[in-house]
């Protein structure tokens, strides 16, 4: 029993580091591609 | 008691108002279908991997997510860690994601007319569309759920004598917010909107985690899992919910699912190439396992707030969680992690929305038409369903009642069109003799398991019970119908060739 409490307590804080991390990263960079969509979008049509 | 005060619906209010203005810019922009349905194929990485994880991580996930922490602990993060492992492995390897993202189809029944034949693609439609729409049907019933217990509003008011059901109401005002948008710019609007709306529910992610740690600490929160659920509360495996049946089912269902299902499928075809296509499963599958767990982990923490007693309230695994974060996190932080579950509540839906409507244009009233549909009629008609979509869902989610957890409906909704995908698209890409006699058997195979457990579970219980001493619970149905799927895929395509027919491409 201790040693699914100990995985899972694990688990736990490394997803959120990581959804934190990602978050951070992926909430920056997703903002230089939306100005690339609105470019795209713009040259292509028009 | 709920501590949501006027300072929290302000905050609600100006991120509704901000992200449905947001959407309407995206009108500008749609010329073609492709930018309608697919954004124009536009889409680089980071943004792609922000309205993947926007559109996956919808209220409704928070709500059934957190209901299987509460009923089963720690054990249900095993579906978190399949749901990442089962992404990464895809990104990794590109198995499914980066054939059909080459075979430049808009939706997974575009691929079966490429691969098999336009009957094929008309009976898949038909059953992607259904199978999706009635996931769908349970979105509106778990954010209005989700909005009663957090704002501690009582779900019906009394009005000059008339009885006012007061969040039916505000579902349905949001429902015509992300109507609205998503009617107008289409992948456009709602790539826009997932942008900002992943930014807020990640904020409200984060924060509501911090709090319900800082409040009841983790050490508790693990306490009150053995004390409550004991060993099931940390094994899925001696876990009766879960076992070894329902384990492979989710293996099989996110492997899938994270692949074929509509809106994920819709956002591989938007992606520029398929390389970007697998970047962005090697990354997101990292949200992916934090998008299971920490709902989890609130709704092991409603576990240790209310212990087992709101198990006997109507609905109370459901209610637990929010109920527990309406008292526990404080003003200010409570309305901007309202606004969040609002943006995944919206998020999720704008893009279903398009993606079950686009399968019925594309999938099952064109191919109809003898003559082409021009682009205008197209999108028109994608425009209309939305809203008649949007109207089902509304009487669907008030009448109808969930058989298990919110979660077996949703994985066995899905189900109904994954396994018989799973079996088509992997033969489809990968062996050369797959047909459409296969193709057919694995669609009608594929659906007959989901539908007897969700329609017809007593019946076929009884019988089977009679006949062979066994019950069929949500993992053997839907492991089973992974299983047939693809038995009749194989066995099929081989009769269809024995006999000669020259059938697929």
């Amino acid at each position: 029993m201790t040693g699914w409490l100990a995985f899972w307590e694990v688990m736990l804080i490394a997803a959120f580091v990581i959804y934190t991390a990602m978050a951070v990263v992926v909430g920056i960079r997703a903002f230089g591609d939306i100005k690339a969509l609105v470019r795209f979008l713009t040259e292509e049509h028009g | 008691m709920s501590q949501f005060t006027w300072l929290d619906w302000v905050i609600v209010l100006v991120y509704v108002v901000g992200a449905g203005a947001a959407g309407l810019m995206g009108r500008r922009y749609v010329k073609t279908i492709e930018d309608f349905i697919v954004a124009g194929r536009g889409l680089n990485p980071y943004l792609a991997i922000a309205t993947l994880a926007g559109t996956e991580m919808g209220l409704v996930t928070v709500v059934y997510m957190a209901e299987q922490g509460y009923k089963n602990g720690f054990s249900a993060f095993v579906i978190g860690l399949i749901a990442g492992l089962g992404m990464g492995i895809l990104g990794l390897t590109g198995f499914l994601i980066k054939g059909f993202r080459a075979s430049g189809a808009m939706t997974i029944a575009e691929y079966y007319e490429m691969r098999y034949s336009k009957g094929v693609r008309w009976v898949g439609g038909i059953v992607i569309a259904t199978a999706g729409i009635l996931n769908m049907g349970v979105f509106l019933k778990a954010g209005a759920l989700f909005l009663t217990q957090v704002t501690g509003l009582p779900e019906v008011v009394s009005l000059g004598g008339m009885q006012i059901p007061i969040l039916n109401l505000v579902m349905t005002v949001l429902l015509i917010v992300v109507l609205l948008y998503t009617v107008v710019g289409g992948m456009i609007s709602v790539v826009f909107t997932d942008y900002i709306q992943f930014i807020v529910l990640s904020l409200g992610f984060i924060l509501a985690t911090v709090v319900i740690v800082a409040k009841l600490g983790l050490g508790t929160i693990a306490h009150a899992v053995v004390e409550y659920k004991g060993i099931e509360g940390l094994s899925p495996f001696v876990n009766p919910n879960y076992g070894w049946a329902y384990i492979i089912w989710q293996i099989l269902l996110f492997t899938t699912a994270s692949a074929t299902w509509q809106t994920a499928a819709m956002r591989v075809s938007a992606t520029r190439s398929p390389e970007v296509a697998q970047k962005v499963y090697r990354w997101t599958s990292l949200v992916w396992i934090g998008r299971a767990i920490l709902p989890m982990f609130w709704g092991a923490a409603a576990l240790a707030y209310f212990g087992t007693r709101m198990e006997g309230v109507t609905e109370g695994s459901l209610k637990a969680m929010p109920a527990m974060l309406g008292q526990v996190i404080p003003v200010g932080i409570l309305g901007l992690l309202t606004a969040g579950m609002l943006a995944a509540f919206m998020s999720t839906h704008d893009s279903y929305l398009l993606a079950w409507s686009s399968v019925i244009t594309q999938d099952i009233i064109a191919p109809l038409r003898k003559r082409e549909l021009s682009t205008r009629a197209r999108i028109a008609i994608t425009r209309v369903l939305i809203v008649l979509i949007g109207i089902f869902l509304l009487i669907w989610g008030l009448w109808y009642q969930l058989p298990s957890t919110m979660w077996d409906y949703l994985a066995l909704t899905g189900t109904m069109y994954l396994s018989g995908t799973l079996a088509m698209l992997t033969c489809g890409l990968y062996w050369k003799k797959a047909n459409r006699t296969g193709a057919y058997t694995a669609i009608a195979l594929g659906v007959i398991f989901p539908i007897s457990q969700l329609f017809l579970l007593d019946k076929v219980n009884a019988l089977l019970k009679a006949s062979l001493g066994f019950e069929l619970s949500p993992g053997l149905a839907g492991m089973s119908a992974y299983i047939v799927a693809m038995l009749g895929m194989i066995v099929g395509s081989l009769l269809g060739h024995a006999f000669g027919r020259k059938e697929g491409r």
